[in-house]
């Protein structure tokens, strides 16, 4: 009554390469990955700043690393990179810079936001999911909307007024 | 070695039509075989699928695909299925699964207004239609008891018996349209296959705001639970069976249909009465595979309008900031809609539109815009939480008229099983241009009577489509015009009927799920002998 077909279409790929990093991010301790368990990675740092936020979750952090990684065999020198531009760049000159459709360190910057917000690392064929709930983009509305998906709560509860 | 099975009757395509068909005709005695091009598929595995899936935007990800039954899919790029002749490209999605494509829609269950079955005689353009909205009042409510319909009675068509279901409860968004646009725009609840309470063993809905791609609790019907209902009813299923011909004798009469399991093993199906139920392209595409001597040029072509007046709802849409806080999100996706431009005089002119509004959550396009934009930090989330709780859609769904020239008709390319792929010719006219400057005029004045800032226009002369493919199998009173009588039978066979939104010879202002799956109970009333 319930099988799905298992060809390995596109589709199929997309979804497993979705699992495997959920799985990444559920189940493996932010130990297994050396590069993120090392004190204060680019990653972190980088993340830090293009959030604004000290409290990021590490095992969220070590699966945007794996899938990003995975993704990308010169990740971890872009990064090096990316982290050095914004070492040197005030919030203004930033901003500026991160709207810049054709300059590759802000790219990638957009890359790590997506992967924190929205929960998507990389894009086309080789998009990733590796969060969904947890992407910060809920937690900023969290007060007043739940992810899609799951329950606003009891029947007609979204006739009041949000706040 | 093919096999050859048998059965009162059988129905190709396991969607919503064809599933409520065959369980009516089952529950009176006859044997039903359901034939379905795709596989099975749980609610609760979508469900996860969306959840993991990197494109949350796209209604088509979280489903299985197969290139043994392939559906359109245009993300991350176009798969190929569909090819185009232009010059406007249709790109229509749906999904080849048991249940089909209603597993993803808003739910939006409408009665045609009476006025659309006759616009060729009222307003002068497009075509009658064979039969009145009185002759499909009774089958309305038919299907809104089956599909658990709520709505309220000021819709616009008429009714002889209440709704099963009180309107869904208004989200706090639709309570302040409803009150800014009054009185120069009434704003009603729609009328959606929605649960506002329990009903039918399911549940009530709790505001998941997923209703497209997938409702994680069934309190929205879809064609699953209607394959579901036919099955308990004792229609005999058998998925992943993609029907590719028809036989037919010297009289015409249809004699079986030829489907290839999976592993491409032919597999022959007779019966005395065969409904096609797949879609509006497939069942085209079905009848000119089935093409032979006696029938050149397809089967139940004799007219030569097999495949031609395809339509669907072209829509515009506008975004703005309203002036005060009002989250969508909460609550069902599509909530609300205008009624007042359906009908008028003007359809002489222009085309008529229903205006819908979108109460989806914004927060993923938002996110995406503002880091787009260069947004990061604390800037992007004061920016992001600004913006979803002020950011509105709107879209109007208008009425395109027939037209012979846009078809669907056969590829020379060909699918994994060695099957033409459907080729479309496609266009716009005249009446659509005026009716969405019309719209736009009416979008300017709602945003203008919301406060609303930074007004983005959809691109001019860019239509976006709904999936709600009509008017290929037509049905009319003349067999030289049409291709299906007025209870769905084809003129030139006369045990091959069509359960499917294709015979609807005009797609009006509504979505057309709710109209196909009445012709559809009406037709199997017609095998019965009682139309």
């Amino acid at each position: 009554m319930n099988d799905i077909p298992v060809e390995f279409s596109p589709h199929r790929r997309r979804l497993m390469q979705g699992l495997a990093a959920l799985a990444g991010s559920a189940l493996l301790p932010f130990g297994a990955f050396p590069a993120a368990a090392s004190g204060d990675t680019d990653l972190a740092a980088v993340s830090r700043r293009l959030t604004g936020r000290d409290d990021l979750n590490p095992a969220y952090l070590a699966a945007l690393d794996n899938a990003f990684r995975g993704i990308d065999a010169g990740f971890a020198d872009r990064l090096a990179g990316l982290r050095a531009v914004l070492d040197t760049a005030d919030d203004a000159a930033l901003r500026a810079r991160l709207a810049d459709a054709e300059d590759e360190a802000a790219a990638l910057a957009r890359d790590i936001l997506t992967g924190w917000y929205l929960g998507v690392a990389g894009s086309g064929d080789d998009a990733v999911c590796v969060a969904y709930a947890d992407a910060l983009s809920h937690a900023v509305v969290a007060d007043v909307l739940r992810p899609r998906s799951y329950a606003y709560g009891a029947y007609g509860s979204w006739s009041a007024k949000p706040l | 070695m093919a096999d050859t099975l048998s059965a009162d009757v059988v129905v190709v395509g396991s969607g919503i039509c064809g599933s409520l068909a065959a369980r009516k005709l089952a529950r009176e005695g006859a044997s039903v075989l359901m034939l379905e091009a795709g596989p099975r598929i749980r609610r609760d595995d979508i469900v996860r699928a969306f959840r993991t899936s990197p494109r949350k935007g796209d209604l088509i990800a979280p489903y299985p695909y197969s290139s043994l039954a392939p559906h359109p899919d245009y993300h991350p790029e176009d798969n190929g299925y569909l090819l185009q002749q232009g010059p406007y490209p249709y790109k229509p999605e749906y999904l080849r699964v048991v249940g089909g494509t209603t597993w993803h829609w808003a739910a939006q269950a409408w009665r045609y207004l009476p006025n659309d079955f006759r616009i060729r005689s009222l307003y002068g353009v497009g075509r009658d239609w064979p039969i009145s909205y009185d002759d499909l009042e009774p089958y309305y409510h038919e299907a809104e008891v089956l599909m658990g319909v709520s709505g309220p009675v000021n819709n616009g068509s008429p009714r002889a018996k209440p709704f099963p279901m009180e309107p869904v409860a208004p989200s706090y968004l639709e309570q302040r349209l409803m009150t800014r646009l009054a009185p120069e725009f009434e704003v009603i609840t729609n009328t959606t296959a929605r649960n506002s309470r329990a009903y039918d063993g399911r549940p009530a809905c709790c505001g998941n705001n997923n209703c497209m791609p997938i409702c994680p609790i069934d309190a929205q019907y879809h064609g699953g639970l209607a394959a579901d209902a036919a099955e308990a009813a004792g229609v005999t299923l058998i998925p992943q069976a993609v029907a590719y011909k028809l036989e037919h004798d010297e009289s015409g009469r249809i004699t079986a249909v030829n489907y290839y399991d999976w592993d491409k093993v032919s597999h022959r199906v007779t019966a005395e009465t065969f409904i096609l139920a797949a879609n509006a392209i497939e069942i085209p595409r079905l009848l000119f595979l089935s093409a032979s001597d006696r029938f050149p040029d397809g089967l139940a072509n004799s007219s030569g309008t097999l495949g031609r007046n395809l339509m669907d709802h072209p829509s515009s849409s506008i975004t703005f900031n309203v002036d005060e806080d009002v989250w969508p999100g909460r609550g069902p996706q599509s909530p609300a809609s205008i009624q007042k431009l359906r009908d008028g005089d003007f359809r002489s002119e222009h085309a008529p539109f229903r205006i819908d509004f979108s109460n989806s959550s914004r927060v993923t396009s938002i996110t995406e815009d503002l880091i787009k934009a260069g947004y990061f930090g604390a800037a992007l989330e004061r920016e992001l939480r600004a913006r979803t709780a002020r950011e509105i859609s709107v879209k109007n769904v208008l009425e395109q008229l027939p037209d012979p020239d846009n078809r669907v008709m056969l590829a020379d390319e060909k699918d994994a099983l060695g099957l033409p792929k459907p080729l479309f010719s496609y266009s716009f006219d005249d009446y659509v241009h005026r009716g969405m400057a019309a719209s736009r005029t009416a979008f300017e004045r709602i945003a203008e009577l919301m406060g609303g800032t930074d007004i983005r226009h959809s691109p001019e002369g860019k239509y976006s489509n709904n999936q709600h493919i009509t008017g290929t199998l037509s049905m009319g009173a003349d067999p030289a015009d049409s291709v299906t009588d007025a209870v769905g039978r084809a003129h030139d066979h006369e045990n091959l009927y069509m359960a499917s939104t294709g015979v609807m010879p005009t797609v009006a202002t509504c979505n057309s799920t709710l109209t196909g799956v009445a012709l559809a109970l009406r037709s199997a009333d017609a095998i019965l002998g009682r139309v």
